[in-house]
């Protein structure tokens, strides 16, 4: 069995492999390591998604603060300040103005996700499980840090409809 | 596809959708899981590729000029207190089968409707639908333990033969067995809800589909017997394809060791096995499509059935392109070797099959690992009434579990992987049926249909 072909395919394909990750393992160490550190300072004004919560009615104590208190915020036009990934969308008419896009963040920097719409929803951040309600008076607002990779859908989800994607890495 | 088959297949989408239809409030969410993995690095998509393309034809050169595969296997027969074991095995295993299958129905029927709050959309989506392809493709014939299919069926037959008689005057003459093409179809209702219906995660929706879906395997039990499940019913078809690829399997009553993949040339193909492979194919390479820019754009501000019915046109048409591709390569096959394409299917098929694991891997392999621990959470608390049977309600998922490095490897590494080992035996079984020469020329059409899904897979990874 010794002379069996699997195990020569499986030594070559890991030969490969390695050979891969010794050529190009730069760029890869370098998104890795940043990681760690950026995650744990964190801005004292933002919340922490410390535990993704999958009812939907715990995480609006602070994140409902932020809304009705803002209702001016409907007309944003807010500079993203230095270190924030601010997102803004406008839903009309049941479409998100200028379609629904696909927005780089780096991992560990805090977002802000704003949402004005001419509907009476909710806007939920999938994967950080976080929710916002959202009505024709009152723009949505999330705040949180990005220290989960990956691509997360976020929706108006009694429409179903995809607002953006938040690419983390 | 024959027109009989299409025909099927049509009135399987149809019933579905139908079904679907008459209940269905809009609720949230698309799919299980909140979220999808990064695009693969583009330096790793080159390297796949490349790596893929250099050994598909170092293959042809380098490679042994008869036939090992099916003298290795038969294997190695393993001690016969594993065989002894079987018997209890199976007794707990189906037990546990039905229990889960009520329990997924009954959560599914009455459970929350929250799809975060239930424990059947993660059952069914991530801890069987993928859970039960890896274990099939590393531990084998695992699903012959628990299918609570076959054990609805084998009740099914014991009160048609109340005397367990089985003689010529207790058999009725069935009709044609479709072989793997209600498998097919079956399968395809299963991958339309879960990737085209737009509300896919919604319990009552999977409630509505896994009823109709049993329904389906009990009149098929009836029309066909129950030797018709073990290759006629979706699943149980796509588990014993992947056991192919696992070193353990049971040959009359005794569990053996083979070399991994020697399996793949023992498989049994029949009337459909490409439509089977095909639609499992398509959709995972749907799944993949529904994640780029591309299909975004596609989709736009659409919801609900207008969505859904985007998707399905989508999903459809990603199958259709998937069948064209490798009818095309059979064509050319069988003029370059002067044989029938059906033949030759039934050949070089098997050689799919590596790829299907590896598809299944490249783009559920995440989900299985985050996603999977919400049913850890979920098995507490199965139908939303705030219980904590098992005190791991309060389990979030993690996801910092495996980096996000180590996923595109994964991804990458099972693509190319599976494409290597399905070149080697599609080689295999060339020299087994061809002189040398032939076996060569007779391979560049299929190397074709690998090398386009593999880079088209790989592609698709890309994501954006």
């Amino acid at each position: 069995m010794n002379d069996y072909w699997p195990w020569r395919v499986c030594a070559l394909t890991l030969g490969l492999a390695l050979v891969g990750l010794g050529c190009s393992s730069d760029p890869e160490v370098s998104t890795s390591a940043n990681d760690a550190p950026t995650t744990i300072e964190i801005p004292p004004d933002t919340i922490t998604p410390e535990t993704t919560t999958p009812d939907t009615t715990t995480p609006d104590t602070t994140v409902s603060a932020e809304t009705t208190t803002a209702p001016e915020t409907t007309t944003i036009t807010a500079e993203p300040s230095a270190v924030e990934v601010v997102v803004d969308i406008v839903v009309v008419d049941g479409s998100v103005a200028g379609g629904a896009q696909r927005v780089k963040v780096p991992l560990g920097d805090p977002v802000i996700v704003r949402l004005t719409a001419d509907v009476d929803d909710e806007m939920h951040v999938h994967g950080y499980d976080l929710f916002a309600d959202v009505s024709p008076v009152a723009a949505a607002e999330v705040r949180f840090n990005a220290d989960i990779p990956g691509v997360f859908e976020v929706e108006l989800e009694g429409a179903g409809l995809e607002l953006v994607r938040l690419e983390v890495s | 596809m024959t027109h009989h088959g299409r025909r099927r297949l049509a009135v399987g989408v149809v019933l579905v959708a139908w079904l679907v239809l008459t209940s269905a409030a809009p609720a949230s969410a698309h799919g299980v899981g909140g979220r999808a993995d990064l695009p693969l690095p583009l330096w790793l998509f080159t390297y796949g590729a490349g790596g893929a393309l250099v050994a598909s034809f170092v293959a042809l050169r380098v490679l042994w000029p008869t036939p090992r595969l099916r003298d290795a296997a038969p294997g190695r027969e393993l001690s016969p207190a594993l065989d002894r074991m079987r018997l209890p095995a199976l007794l707990v295993g189906r037990a546990l089968g039905i229990a889960s299958l009520g329990l997924v129905l009954v959560a599914a029927w009455w459970g929350s409707d929250d799809p975060a709050a239930n424990l059947a959309p993660v059952a069914v989506y991530v801890v069987f639908w993928v859970g039960f392809q890896l274990l099939a493709a590393v531990l084998g014939p695992v699903w012959q333990l628990v299918n609570p299919f076959d054990t609805i069926a084998a009740a099914i037959e014991r009160v048609q033969r109340p005397h367990g008689g089985h003689g010529m005057s207790d058999r009725r003459i069935r009709p044609a067995d479709p072989g793997h093409w209600s498998a097919a179809v079956l399968l395809f209702s299963f991958v339309w809800l879960e990737l085209a219906y737009y509300d896919s995660a919604s319990p009552t929706a999977l409630a509505l589909w896994l009823t109709a879906y049993l329904a389906a395997v009990v009149a098929g039990t009836f029309r066909w017997g129950r030797g018709w499940l073990g290759h006629g019913e979706g699943f149980t078809a796509l588990f014993d394809l992947l056991a192919h690829l696992s070193p353990l399997h049971v040959e009359a009553g005794r569990l053996r060791l083979r070399p991994p993949f020697s399996g793949l040339s023992t498989y049994h193909t029949r009337q459909g096995t490409a439509a089977l492979i095909l639609v499992v194919l398509g959709s995972t390479s749907f799944d993949g499509l529904t994640r780029t820019e591309l299909w975004a754009d596609v989709v736009g501000d659409r919801t609900g059935w207008a969505q859904t019915t985007v998707s399905t046109v989508g999903l459809v048409l990603v199958i259709s392109l998937m069948t064209a591709v490798y009818l095309a390569a059979m064509s050319m096959m069988a003029r370059n070797v002067d044989r029938d394409r059906a033949e030759l299917g039934a050949t070089f098929l098997p050689s799919l099959i590596p790829i299907v694991l590896a598809y299944t891997l490249a783009h559920y392999f995440s989900l299985l690992i985050f996603e999977g621990q919400g049913a850890y959470a979920l098995l507490s608390d199965p139908f939303g009434r705030g219980w904590d049977l098992f005190g791991t309600v309060d389990h979030s998922i993690d996801y910092l579990a495996v980096s996000v490095d180590t996923i595109a490897f994964v991804q990458a590494g099972a693509i190319v992987f599976g494409h290597i080992v399905g070149v080697v035996a599609a080689h295999d079984r060339a020299v087994e049926l061809f002189p040398r020469r032939l076996a060569e020329s007779s391979q560049y059409p299929l190397l074709g249909v690998m090398v386009l899904y593999t880079v088209g897979g790989l592609a698709l990874l890309l994501g954006g």
